[in-house]
């Protein structure tokens, strides 16, 4: 904690003594009118984590298909990913993400572009569950693309690249180093292409190609009535050359500068803190779930207590987004504008303190765990994030019961877990981390290990 | 044929072209028999899911809506409260919203009142402020559901005792910070009523400046005292979990809050449509222009209401035929919006690039008269009734959305003035034909009882 936000605790505790003292009705406490609560505090018992079964079948084609089978569904979900390889190469990425956008439009889904290839999945009625399923893999011959289509899924790629998000340029090169797929996907400078609907279709069909593409089917009817409907359905689909080169790692260089502050008039600061962690299934991704949580993702965290105790901030969020290979954690903080150097501050000094395993409380670590484990259940429980959960597992070469092992983790991880988490990926050289904030705040911002530029103001 | 024709000639190779047929085929082959049955296996599946609700009231009068989900792998509770921004007095907007953050007591015991539930493996915990009501929500694993209801109870009883003015401060500054927060967001004019509708019921969303000072110790406790009792409280739990001893819970917890009668009435409304056609521009250019219209409609569950979700999938459709087929937007959408005073019909139309909102405009107006002037074809209305029952099921599926809707409609009448129930929702829609659809577009989408507002293009740096 900065010596400034000491004096000014010092001072707030005054104001709130003298208030204490001075104003009696304020600190009058009301005698309850309710009758007493007629059972003592309940204890909650431990989670338990259900999966669900999962039906893999592989079709003639190559085609991999998983489907879940949900008695009490009301809806039913399809999602498929392509994993192009090599074929997901630099220099495409901006005439993918007008793919992306348009199978958005056109096909209703949602739909991301990763090192992994293309993920797509809609939410259908249960009565089509197998028509929208080969209606995704068939998606190259779609009747509804058009021409139009495409134009609009540019036109709208192109606006998104001229919202203020350059900061995402440098967090992705920072991150994952120069010139890699990482970069090429957020890049401002990204060019975007107006394809011809015969090159949209052609790109679709390699992407596509069935033995590099896993569906997964959330239904109610059994899986094996699932399976022979779309083995009949798509019964034409030919098959294809799987691919065995895949895109390299991202790479761990770290060019500098750390930090990048970017002048603004806004009424408030933004501070966003990156970095990058195991993948979901590695051995140390229960501990660097947990650190992240106790970092500032609950409201018992040191670093929430002191920015919201002070006031110097209204949102303390966290974000982990599972990537290929790794995730990418967020910590995005908004800050009053004068404060932001001591945010910075202590998101710096809160990194280095948890690195030691007694600093990290019980309260702080139960907290951490118990959020992880709901997170987990409303994961299977959802099933568009079930058969992301799914697509992602075999990507990684594992089932969906490596989720058991990862609940069983993070029941079982420790303080010294936490910390060790904290040292090997959270060092403070390691961060990402950008400041948007009045020019004139910026002078005061912390040195880095890995430096600081400053951007000029954006109007 | 033609379409194939069509199809082919827009740059389907050759055999691509094969497989096209072979594939559509076997779907349709598939689809054949899936296609009767898609209405049903939706109706039925929404039906279904309603089977084991109960709605039961304490004695105190909190009302417990209890719906459990045997393939639910969580539970969320939602404590919904009939009090909303519409009731905020004059020269007090803000009070509503200040009230509801209030209710997140921080240092309570030590503890923020969201720290507790964290404790519990609360997550997704929030609380959000509308014009007819305040929602409360966490979703745990079922394990810590007793747990969460004698902290949630807390929370109504205990704030009330230790609220003193530093905190009242503090919650203040808060929603402050929350404001300007949301000026820095992207202004939708779609989610502006009060821009839209400024006569209307709705529109002191946000507190002012001015306003949220004037609300002091007293006046929130006050506030609290009388908006914040159990006959304005539902209680909902959607998931994973045994209804016999939930209630058990709710009684020897929510049910030991003091019964109290809610003082005072709303502020009254009368619903009618508008008056004329009103223009404006806002002076806030966005990225991509926008074309914004809005109409003053029937309320939630009211006469009409229904036929004009199937209206807004009719039109949504029709825009996106011609307006961004046509190279005049990159989004279009119409949606019916539906509130318990008035409700409005809203279309929100982002331009293309180079595309003039009287281009845009006088398009839609076409749209407008084709569906005045002709009842839709049944094949039409059938597969906007499937869409619309889909989306509720995927409302419905997941324990918080579906929480949050069973709130605020199954408190209905006396609580919010809602007559609502999504359990009707299926024969609601079922019994919508052609000619009520036509009747409804013609009676409300009027042209010259319409708002019109125009967002001006950001200029290229």
């Amino acid at each position: 904690m900065s010596g400034s936000t000491l004096r000014r605790s010092g001072v707030l505790s005054l104001c709130v003594l003298l208030a204490a003292c001075g104003a009696g009705v304020s600190r009058r406490v009301l005698p309850s009118p309710h009758a007493a609560m007629l059972l003592p505090e309940p204890v909650a018992s431990a989670p338990t984590l259900e999966l669900p079964s999962v039906h893999r079948a592989v079709l003639p084609s190559g085609l991999v298909v998983h489907v879940v089978s949900r008695p009490d569904a009301l809806m039913g979900h399809v999602a498929l990913r392509a994993s192009p390889g090599a074929l997901l190469s630099q220099g495409q990425i901006g005439r993918d993400r007008v793919i992306a956008r348009l199978l958005e439009d056109v096909g209703h889904a949602r739909v991301s572009v990763d090192r992994g290839g293309l993920r797509i999945g809609r939410d259908v009625s249960l009565a089509t569950v197998v028509v929208e399923a080969a209606r995704l893999v068939t998606m190259a011959d779609d009747p509804a693309l058009s021409e139009s289509a495409v134009f609009r899924a540019s036109a709208l790629v192109s606006e998104a690249q001229q919202h203020p998000q350059a900061i995402d340029v440098l967090r992705t090169t920072r991150l994952y180093g120069e010139n890699t797929l990482e970069g090429e996907l957020s890049s401002r400078q990204l060019r975007i292409p107006q394809p011809s609907l015969l090159e949209v279709r052609a790109r679709l069909a390699e992407l596509l190609a069935p033995p590099r593409t896993s569906l997964v089917i959330v239904g109610r009817e059994p899986a094996e009535t699932v399976i022979a409907a779309l083995t009949e359905a798509l019964a034409g689909l030919p098959e294809a050359e799987p691919l065995a080169a895949a895109v390299p790692p991202p790479s761990t260089l770290r060019p500098r500068p750390q930090l990048h502050a970017l002048g603004a008039e806004l009424p408030v600061a933004l501070v966003r803190v990156s970095v990058v962690g195991p993948g979901e299934h590695e051995a140390d991704a229960a501990g660097f779930a947990l650190a992240i949580r106790a970092l500032a993702g609950t409201h018992v965290s040191h670093l929430w207590t002191m920015l919201r105790a002070e006031g110097d901030s209204y949102v303390v969020q966290t974000r982990v987004e599972p990537q290929v290979g790794h995730v990418l954690a967020t910590i995005q903080l908004s800050v009053r504008p004068a404060d932001v150097d001591e945010a910075v501050t202590l998101v710096l000094s809160e990194v280095a303190r948890l690195a030691h395993p007694r600093q990290i409380s019980e309260r702080v670590l139960a907290t951490a765990r118990q959020l992880e484990l709901t997170a987990e259940l409303a994961r299977v429980e959802r099933a568009s994030e079930l058969a992301a959960s799914i697509l992602d597992a075999e990507l990684a070469g594992v089932g969906l019961e490596a989720h058991a092992s990862r609940f069983a983790a993070l029941s079982s991880a420790s303080a010294g877990d936490v910390a060790a988490a904290f040292s090997r990926y959270l060092p403070p050289e390691a961060l990402c981390i950008e400041v948007v904030a009045p020019t004139d705040q910026l002078a005061n911002l912390p040195p880095v290990p890995g430096g600081t530029e400053v951007s000029p103001q954006r109007r | 044929m033609k379409r194939w024709t069509t199809l082919i000639s827009a740059g389907v190779t050759r055999r691509g072209a094969r497989l096209v047929v072979v594939v559509v085929l076997a779907l349709l082959a598939v689809a054949g028999s899936a296609r009767a049955q898609t209405v049903d296996e939706d109706a039925l599946a929404i039906e279904r899911s309603f089977l084991s609700l109960e709605r039961h009231a304490l004695e105190n009068g909190v009302l417990v809506v209890l719906d459990p989900r045997a393939g639910a792998s969580t539970v969320v509770v939602e404590v919904c409260v009939a009090v909303g921004t519409r009731d905020d007095p004059p020269g007090r907007t803000g009070l509503a919203h200040l009230g509801e953050h209030v209710l997140f007591p921080e240092g309570q015991g030590g503890r923020h009142h969201i720290a507790s539930l964290q404790a519990l493996g609360g997550v997704e915990a929030n609380g959000v402020t509308l014009p007819d009501r305040t929602q409360y929500f966490v979703r745990v694993a079922p394990g810590a559901l007793d747990a969460v209801l004698w902290h949630e109870a807390r929370r109504f009883r205990d704030t009330l005792v230790h609220l003193d003015a530093e905190g009242l401060a503090h919650h203040r500054e808060v929603v402050r910070e929350e404001q300007r927060l949301r000026r820095l967001s992207a202004l939708r004019l779609a989610s502006r009523w009060d821009l839209l509708d400024p006569e209307g019921p709705y529109t002191n969303d946000e507190g002012l400046d001015e306003d949220l000072d004037r609300i002091d110790l007293d006046v929130m406790r006050a506030f609290l005292a009388e908006a914040y009792v159990p006959s304005r409280m539902t209680v909902v739990i959607s998931g994973r979990f045994e209804a016999a001893r939930a209630l058990q819970t709710l009684e020897a917890t929510f049910g030991t809050l003091r019964a109290a009668t809610a003082a005072g009435g709303r502020p009254s409304w009368t619903f009618a449509p508008f008056a004329r056609e009103r223009r404006f521009e806002l002076d806030r250019p966005q990225a991509s222009g926008r074309v914004t219209l809005a109409w003053r409609t029937p309320v939630y569950g009211a006469p009409g209401d229904a036929e004009l979700d199937l209206a807004a999938m009719a039109m949504t459709r029709m825009l996106a035929e011609r307006l961004l087929r046509g190279g005049l937007a990159l989004t279009a959408e119409a949606r019916q919006s539906s509130r318990a005073l008035t409700s409005l019909f809203i279309l929100d139309v982002a331009l293309a690039p180079g595309a003039t909102p009287a281009a845009a405009l006088a398009e839609i107006d076409a749209i407008l008269a084709e569906l005045r002037a002709v009842p839709p074809s049944l094949e039409a209305l059938e597969a906007d009734r499937r869409a619309r029952l889909h989306d509720l099921a995927v409302t419905l599926d997941d324990p918080l959305p579906r929480a949050r809707l069973l709130g605020h409609s199954m408190a209905a009448g006396e609580r919010i003035g809602l007559s609502y129930d999504p359990r009707a929702d299926v024969a609601r829609y079922a019994a919508i034909t052609p000619s009520s659809l036509h009747e409804s577009l013609q009676r409300w989408l009027d042209p010259a009882r319409r708002v019109i507002a125009v967002t001006p293009p950001r200029r290229p740096r």
